[in-house]
């Protein structure tokens, strides 16, 4: 069974990369993306020399993690499922011997591996464009890959919620949107957690993304 | 000059029915609308995160930021409302072979593909957008007079032309690569780099927005209109309005002469 996940993981990856232009035009995206914020903050330095204790450095280094994590955070199968609800494909999906939630559990193991390629992709140049200083150790690499690897079924059963919901609606384009937003907020995409007001920093800590 | 009206009121009775269409899923574009407000509620807590570290951002206040932003918005809106199809070009357009039917109409078919534009959700940004503006205006002390308001509706539409014209250059693309949608995600990013002050980015940012891509003709020179720092500027837009789309349109039919059918 799980050879078969990773069979469809590895389907959506190949998919992806038959377009070369797409993996630059994404890795763009993401880098663009991260820009806006930097330049922000790097005016606010300019000005007070000070952010909340944060130091230039750290900020830069929590926008170009920022830059790695958000396919990762924010990509899925959600566009994938209303597309097949639409056009009917869904019936057929149903049908597969694979259940219908493991296929797309494979599909979206695939969107974020793809999405992770991109991220890292974006993070590298980043680095070097910013010229960030990363002193990371072993351990603190492994704890945040492990930390990366425990969310993907976190983000990914918020998907079929939203998923779910468009048995019923046909259509879940404005949930998706919705529940991005949501990710925004509440993952820290943004800005660091703890500069947000005290009710969104509090109830971040409830909700697991 | 007949034929351009000709083209206006067939790209109005596509985005009518495209309107009817969208309006199939209410339950969908009324959580769409809510969505699309939420986003912006996102970077307007961004915007408050950073005033509650600096006093002013390039010289300017958080309520000229704000204004700032709620122009963008705007225009943001009526561009996402008119020309969002665009995104749809390379993945729903080319690949799935619909861009065929479309050559076979007696109609050119950037007007087809641009009339099929549906973003009726970008209603939530114009609202949002108004909102913040309105509040800003006053917070500002800047008086709300009728040629204010014409001044504002007029630079809001140039603004959303030039965002458009520059949305379809970027979509031609999907004639190569058959997937617009990240070339135009590439547009949208851009675009936000303009809702700061320019000063406060590089110097190739800041030729970037200003000349390659003229992003801060959509709402930057506006708001310094309004805000009485520079009053020249703005009477600029039109013009860099009326050049995209002349460069849109160029570009547009050189991309159609080398399209090549995906065959499905």
């Amino acid at each position: 069974m799980i050879g078969s996940i990773f069979t469809l993981a590895r389907m959506y990856i190949k998919q992806y990369s038959i377009y070369k232009s797409n993996y630059i035009l994404f890795t763009i995206n993401r880098l663009v993306e991260g820009l806006v914020y930097i330049f922000v903050w790097l005016a606010i330095y300019n000005q007070t020399g000070n952010a909340e204790g944060f130091t230039l450095n750290e900020i830069v280094i929590y926008y170009v993690l920022v830059i790695i994590l958000i396919p990762v955070t924010t990509w899925g199968i959600n566009e994938e499922m209303s597309h097949s609800i639409r056009n009917g494909k869904i019936h057929k999906e149903l049908l597969a011997p694979l259940s219908y939630f493991k296929y797309y559990f494979g599909l979206n193991l695939g969107e974020i591996g793809f999405g992770a390629f991109v991220g890292v992709s974006a993070g590298i140049i980043s680095c070097f464009i910013w010229q960030v200083n990363i002193n990371i150790s072993l351990v603190n690499l492994i704890s945040f890959i492990v930390v990366v690897l425990l969310g993907i079924p976190v983000t990914f059963f918020l998907q079929m919620i939203v998923g779910t919901a468009g048995f019923y609606t046909n259509s879940i384009w404005g949930m998706q949107i919705l529940r991005k937003s949501i990710v925004y907020i509440f993952s820290g995409l943004i800005a660091p957690l703890t500069l947000f007001p005290r009710m969104v920093s509090k109830t971040s800590k409830y909700i697991t993304i | 000059m007949k034929n351009v009206l000709r083209n206006i009121s067939l790209y109005i009775s596509f985005i009518i029915a495209s309107i009817k269409e969208m309006l199939i899923y209410r339950l969908d574009c009324i959580v769409g609308i809510l969505s699309q407000t939420l986003t912006q509620v996102v970077e307007i807590i961004f915007i408050w995160i950073v005033f509650q570290n600096t006093s002013n951002l390039a010289g300017w206040s958080y309520e000229q930021i704000l204004l700032l932003y709620g122009i963008t918005l705007m225009s943001i809106s009526v561009c996402s409302f008119l020309f969002d199809a665009t995104y749809d070009l390379g993945p729903v357009f080319i690949r799935e072979g619909e861009f065929d039917k479309l050559l076979l109409r007696p109609v050119h078919p950037l007007i087809s593909v641009l009339g099929s534009s549906k973003d009726f959700v970008s209603f939530g940004y114009l609202v949002i957008g108004l909102i913040i503006t309105i509040m800003m205006f006053t917070k500002l002390a800047i008086p709300i007079t009728f040629w204010l308001i014409i001044k504002l509706l007029f630079f809001i539409i140039i603004g959303g032309l030039i965002l458009g014209g520059i949305e379809t250059i970027f979509s031609v693309a999907a004639f190569w690569t058959y997937r617009s949608n990240e070339v135009v995600w590439t547009f949208y990013r851009v675009y936000t780099l303009t809702q700061y002050p320019i000063d406060i980015y590089s110097g190739f940012v800041k030729i970037l927005i200003t000349f390659i891509l003229p992003f801060a003709f959509v709402a930057y020179y506006p708001t310094m209109d309004y805000l009485g720092f520079n009053k020249y500027m703005i009477w600029l837009s039109p013009i860099v309005a009326i050049i995209i789309w002349i460069i849109a349109i160029g570009v547009w039919n050189w991309a159609l002469k080398k399209y090549r059918s995906t065959g499905t």
